[in-house]
């Protein structure tokens, strides 16, 4: 009851909960770039130097105190794996935001307003209690059964429950690691990563998986089969020799050799890689087991549970896309901790007003689409038995041209597109106003993107719409954009559908930029944008691009501009200033060198109308849940951007005592 | 009559041919596939061709298209619809899951539709050029031009605004399995789709009314002194019904696929929710199955309500 | 859209000279706003949102896609995810004047994307216009053609032509449009062939029955014994007769067709580039409560134009034709 009263007088003090805010999320702040410590290092005297520094600091030094904390973080992590520290560690990282908040805005704090601070983190310390059925919610089709060969998040949010990697993140939004199916790890030099192995791992032993007659129930996890994952990944080929379609090719490939001995596997890479660590907890690096996996290749694209075995905290039992999925726990998992008992996932809420129906009547946990409008007006008509969480988006917003096509091989026309696109404008359009502008590094990867400020130091990200459209409209009538005929701007028919009238919408924007009628929104299926897109032969897009997976910026600005890069759609080749300076960050393990590498990078896309690849936003998406359920979360009103599957696993769980949980059904999963 | 069945039955199977070659081509030359559909949700770029090429090939989609034609074909003589893309059950047992819900939907609507448009009609004729009939005429005229999607938003948000009752979206009951819970779920779609429908039999109940009021026999009733109510009840009903019944057939077999939107809306996992999912995320051998099926619904029932037109009415003779 | 099987029930009608039929249609016509109040109330504002249509530059007030937008006093430059929770406008510089209510500047509030909903009812009623009549038009015109070949030479070439038109009729209406419009791009002119395509058993069905009924008529009869070729006989005999068929066969479908696009705008595959109201109600409805206007207005704009044009619909057929009424 108190932490709900808490929460409503909250709500009415905006400063107070702001300086809350910002507190823990600076404690946070992206370890990104420093993923090279040593194992089970005890390194208390940098953590307090931090500590002391940070009380120190005034807020122009803030980019200062960053970096400490990012250090201070990164040496916190090495800590995490040992149980008992854990805790207190965490206590220290909410000690440290407290005091924080407390010194940027201690003009605005009472003392009733500390008061509520204590508690808000009682909420948080809240004992999770053990039992109960979570009701997530997930799309209608699947791309594969084996997380391998998916790149679809909706796949994640399953198969995230019933497999392991072998690390995780703690927070994947600062990259701070965590024992998996690795218990420790090493980095003796950039070129190796050894990893113990946790002992006593053991496949799941009952449920559709463990019954698939290629399946082995109940076996114990060998390093043979971790490798045989990272093997087949690499080498992107099928057991019939053909080409399959692994999506983390291109991270496994950066593996030369894999050594395996007495409970270890060493992996030794091709090149110094400073951002290779953080990839083991990408969410997509899932290990499945190799008999299961090698017998249902030729279909695995038709999803189903028996082709699923893993060694993840719940059994997956169910598994009939835009019909019913469940899973329940798994009894032998290694850490049994006070968690949910089962997941049950809807499928079936594309319609809006269906979806909400869901929510207000509890027949769904959480409530995600719908606009920010919507969800803070659920939450305030509801403002003592719901809350709301606020994260960054890990998909960026994104206008593409093809600068190998008429009229866009013209550089000052792809620039005069980058600057005519209207971000802000597009921000509160489109995502109601909740959303940063992002450049070649969206915001959320928040220790390599450019500053705000910086950023609007570029015509295209100016907050002086005029003289930036001057400049546009410059470059568009030197190129000739008034001759270049009818152009349309491709939306895919996926988006429209989540933001009715976003093509048009954005058609209009150019044209009103332009002075001209020339823009014209047109929607296509995926079915015709992929054959387009492989091809190289698409000229204009609008929509998401994919997901941003791990916090650290320099593989995704690889796959992008590098020239012999997968994802070089648009032709892009400058060996000197892109892909030297990228090769150089990736080796980099010192944070300030590799991000001014970066940054120089950045600068250099930017001047040039970033090439055609026009990265718009990143919006802050609204989640409104009831009260008893408990995600795991970064904080009390932010949730986590990157992936964070294997946190929801291991962390969530519904509180049977709330009183926002009266009149809730409890759902029933498929049993084992 | 023999004779006569027999050949619009066979007529009927050439229309359900045309049915099935025009459903097939359509969904082939529709843009994109299943294949593609599946990894819309993973995003531009994290998709390679080699995994679309992949899905296809265990699909089938990658052979020429008049072999999968024929297979089509051939299929569908020995009454095999094929299996889901998305389900991989067969489309038989997706129907067997579905058609109950949208019967139980549909029936609901037609009960409101002729619980309010018979009386209404009759009003309507009786009363002609009157009072009750502008404002019961005005009325279902207005409902027959509200979009149901329209007035059903509006009803949700007035449930949900004064918490008046449940709408179990989630849970999906049948009315036999817990009817307080599923008359609730069906309320705003049946009243919004009920008196939609209302509108067209209750002008075609009116004007076949009014023809009816003007015959001969009629005016010889009214002349003989009977009372009014017997001659509107005993005459003019009774002749003026058979139109009605006609219509009240076709409503009956294509309300199974028509109520697209309100299936959607609610969360009703019946055939027009079907139908929408299988075009959107082009699930082939469901989408034809499934049109196959409400042609031959619609196909038979009218031949089913040509018959009974002929048992009814002598002046009617099938040949 | 469930048409009763007319050919069961088409009446026989005097059959007088075509001129005399046209005057007379004339002078119904005429007669037609002093008889017909609810009829007349009908074309008046079928009319007015012609006017609309055809002047919605001028009569808008505002451009339809103009984005209006406000300086914004607290603007900060880098707002944390926390103070965006707060005051999501707060990293703009200028504040999109989205999702306001009614005002002197903007009657009907304003939409999502801070552009004048009032503006955007008016510029709608082009898309409105243009499907209800295109659709109509076109479902007639096919209707026409293969309904008098159907009637006039009757035997397997009306046997296969009445069964093509069962299995487009045995079709899902709905089903039928959707994957019409998604096999070409969901343009206007596509969206306009897919529903009056979808309309053409309907028609066709009406015409044919009217041309049955002129064909054993003693005049075609008459000229098919001096000799008059078939189409000769079809153009200047037939087609003039079923004039009254035609229009109503044409004015009673189009409120159906006004429907069926907003129908399909609002399950997201109606036409791109045109102000739908269909779509307008789709984008507003999932917030019904807390911005209504965008869905109230156009869904209102819906109801009023499909009322209009079936209250001139049935009008006409009474006039014209009374005893057509239970079409």
């Amino acid at each position: 009851m108190t932490e709900r009263n808490h929460w409503t007088q909250l709500s009415r003090r905006h400063l107070t909960r702001r300086a809350l805010l910002r507190g823990s999320a600076r404690a946070g702040v992206g370890a990104a770039g420093l993923a090279l410590v040593g194992c089970g290092g005890d390194d208390d005297d940098v953590q307090q130097q931090a500590v002391t520094q940070v009380q120190q600091q005034d807020q122009q030094q803030q980019q200062a105190i960053q970096e400490q904390q990012q250090q201070a973080a990164q040496q916190q992590q090495a800590q995490q794996q040992q149980a008992a520290q854990q805790q207190a560690t965490q206590q220290q990282q909410e000690q440290r935001a407290q005091q924080q908040a407390q010194q940027i805005e201690a003009q605005e704090q009472t003392q009733q307003d500390q008061a509520e601070q204590q508690a808000a983190v009682s909420r948080y310390d809240k004992a999770p209690v053990d039992g109960g059925t979570i009701v997530d919610i997930t799309a209608v089709i699947f791309d594969s059964a084996d997380a391998s060969q998916s790149v679809s998040s909706e796949v994640l949010r399953v198969l995230g429950r019933i497999q392991s990697k072998l690390l995780r993140f703690s927070n994947p939004d600062s990259g701070e690691l965590a024992a998996d199916l690795a218990s420790g790890w090493e980095v003796p030099d950039g070129q190796t990563v050894v990893l113990q192995l946790r002992e006593g791992v053991s496949w799941h032993a009952e449920g559709p998986g463990a019954d698939h007659p290629a399946s082995t129930a109940g076996r114990t996890l060998t390093a043979e089969d971790l490798a045989w994952n990272i093997e087949r990944q690499k080498s992107g080929l099928l057991q019939d020799g053909t080409e399959g379609a692994f999506g983390r090719k291109g991270y496994w490939s950066n593996v030369a050799s894999i050594d395996i001995d007495a409970g270890a596997m060493t992996l030794n890479l091709t090149a110094p890689n400073a951002a290779f660590l953080q990839g083991l907890a990408n969410e997509f690096n899932l290990m499945g087991q190799p008999e299961l996996l090698i017998d249902i290749e030729p279909d695995a694209v038709n999803v189903s549970a028996d082709k699923v075995i893993g060694t993840g905290p719940y059994i997956l039992t169910e598994w009939l896309p835009g019909e019913s999925i469940s899973a329940v726990r798994n009894p032998d998992y290694h850490s049994p901790g006070p968690r949910a008992h089962n997941w049950v996932w809807n499928q079936s809420f594309e319609d809006p007003t269906a979806y909400r129906i869901a929510f207000e009547q509890k027949q769904v946990d959480s409530m995600l689409t719908g606009g920010a409008e919507l969800l803070q007006s659920i939450q305030a008509e509801n403002p003592d038995s719901t809350f709301l969480t606020y994260k960054g988006s890990a998909f960026p917003i994104a206008a593409y041209v093809n600068p190998i096509f008429e009229p866009w091989n013209d550089p000052r026309m792809v620039k005069a597109i980058d600057i005519a696109i209207d971000r802000r404008a597009l921000i509160q359009q489109l995502a109601q106003g909740l959303g940063k502008a992002s450049g070649p590094v969206p915001w959320v990867q928040e220790a390599w993107a450019i500053p705000q400020e910086e950023l609007a130091e570029f015509a295209a990200y100016s907050l002086d719409r005029e003289a930036a459209l001057q400049e546009a409209n410059a470059l568009w009538s030197a190129a000739g954009g008034a001759e270049a005929g009818q152009i349309d701007w491709v939306n895919s028919d996926a988006y429209e559908a989540t933001r009715p009238g976003s093509t048009e919408a954005v058609a209009e924007m150019f044209n009103q930029a332009f002075g001209t009628d020339q823009f014209q929104g047109v929607t296509q299926s995926y079915g015709e944008i992929f054959p387009a897109w492989f091809e190289k032969t698409f000229t204009t897009f609008f929509s998401w691009i994919p997901n941003l997976t791990v916090p650290d910026a320099r593989a995704d600005l690889a796959a992008a501009f590098k020239t012999d890069a997968a994802g070089n759609y648009w032709g892009i080749s400058e060996p000197d200033e892109i892909d030297a300076k990228l090769d150089a960050a990736t080796q980099e393990f010192d944070f300030e060198k590799a991000n001014a590498l970066v940054r120089e990078v950045q600068d250099f896309i930017i001047e040039n109308g970033q090439f055609g690849r026009h990265i718009i936003y990143n919006a802050v998406e609204p989640t409104v849940a009831w009260n008893y359920l408990h995600p795991a979360l970064k904080s009390e009103t932010e949730g986590y951007t990157f992936e964070s599957e294997s946190l929801q696993a291991l962390d969530s769980w519904i509180d049977p005592d709330d009183p926002s949980i009266e009149g809730r059904a409890e759902p029933e999963p498929r049993p084992l | 009559m023999q004779q006569y069945i027999v050949r619009r039955a066979i007529l009927n199977i050439f229309v359900l041919w045309i049915v099935a070659t025009l459903v097939f081509f359509a969904v082939h030359v529709l843009p994109g596939n299943f294949a593609s559909q599946q990894f819309a949700s993973a995003n531009l770029g994290s998709v390679s061709p080699e995994a679309i090429a992949r899905a296809e090939a265990v699909l089938g989609l990658d052979r020429p298209v008049f072999e999968q034609y024929g297979t089509f074909l051939w299929d569908l003589v020995r009454f095999d619809l094929g299996e889901s893309f998305r389900s991989k059950r067969s489309v038989w047992n997706e129907l067997g899951r579905a058609v109950p819900y949208s019967i139980e939907l549909g029936v609901l609507i037609v009960l409101v539709g002729f619980t309010i448009a018979i009386p209404v009609g009759i009003i309507s004729a009786v009363k002609q050029d009157q009072l009750p009939d502008y404002v019961l005429r005005g009325g279902a005229i207005f409902a027959l031009a509200a979009p149901v999607f329209w007035t059903a938003s509006i009803a949700v948000i007035l449930v949900l605004q004064w918490d008046l009752f449940k709408i179990d979206v989630d849970g999906q009951p049948h009315l036999w399995e817990n009817p307080k819970s599923a008359l609730q779920w069906y309320l705003i779609p049946m009243f919004a789709g009920g008196i939609a429908g209302t509108a067209t039999t209750m002008r075609l109940l009116r004007s076949q009314m009014l023809e009816v009021l003007r015959a001969d026999y009629v005016v010889t009733a009214r002349a003989k002194g009977l009372p009014e109510r017997t001659i509107v009840m005993r005459h003019v009903l009774r002749n003026a019904w058979l139109p009605v019944l006609t219509v009240m057939g076709l409503t009956v077999a294509t309300i199974i696929g028509s109520q697209i939107v309100l299936e959607q809306m609610f969360n009703v996992p019946g055939v027009g929710r079907l139908l929408f999912q299988a075009i959107t995320l082009r699930d082939t051998p469901l989408l034809e199955g499934l049109v196959l099926v409400v042609a031959f619904v619609v196909v038979f029932t009218n031949l089913f309500v040509d018959l009974l037109y002929g048992l009814f009415d002598p002046r009617v003779r099938l040949a | 859209m469930t048409p009763p099987d007319a050919s069961t029930a088409l009446p026989f009608r005097d059959r007088t000279s075509p001129l005399t039929r046209v005057t007379s249609a004339a002078f119904a016509l005429g007669r037609f706003l002093r008889q017909k109040k609810l009829g007349g109330f009908g074309l008046v504002i079928v009319l007015g949102f012609s006017v609309l249509a055809l002047f919605a530059g001028a009569l808008g007030r505002y451009d339809s896609t103009f984005v209006f937008d406000t300086e914004n006093p607290n603007f900060k430059a880098d707002p944390t995810v926390a103070e965006l929770a707060e005051d999501p406008d707060i990293g703009s510089p200028r504040v999109v004047a989205q999702f306001q209510a009614p005002s002197g500047d903007h009657w009907f509030g304003t939409d999502r994307f801070g552009r004048d909903i009032y503006a955007r009812v008016i510029h709608g009623a082009k898309l409105a216009m243009i499907i209800g009549f295109g659709a109509s038009l076109i479902a007639v015109a096919a209707g026409l053609i293969i309904g008098v070949i159907s009637a006039y030479y009757l035997g397997w070439i009306d046997l296969i032509l009445q069964r093509v038109m069962d299995a487009i009729y045995a079709f899902p209406f709905l089903i039928l449009i959707l994957l019409l419009v998604q096999i070409s791009e969901p343009s206007t002119r596509n969206v306009v062939f897919a529903l009056g395509f979808g309309g053409i058993p309907f028609a066709a069905r009406l015409i044919r029955s009217a041309v049955l009924a002129e064909r054993g008529s003693e005049y075609v009869q008459a000229a098919r014994v001096i000799g008059a070729s078939d189409f000769r006989i079809m153009l200047q005999h037939v087609l003039p007769n079923i004039g009254a068929v035609l229009i109503i066969t044409f004015s009673i479908g189009i409120g159906a067709y006004i429907l069926a696009e907003a129908t399909v705008s609002f399950l997201g595959a109606g036409p791109r580039n045109e102000i739908s109201w269909g779509r307008m109600v789709s984008s507003g409805r999932g917030a019904l409560d807390i911005h209504p206007w965008e869905s109230v207005f156009a869904g209102g704009a819906i109801t009023l134009l499909v009322m209009a044009f079936n209250l001139l619909g049935d009008a006409l057929r009474d006039v014209l034709d009374p005893r057509l009424r239970g079409v």
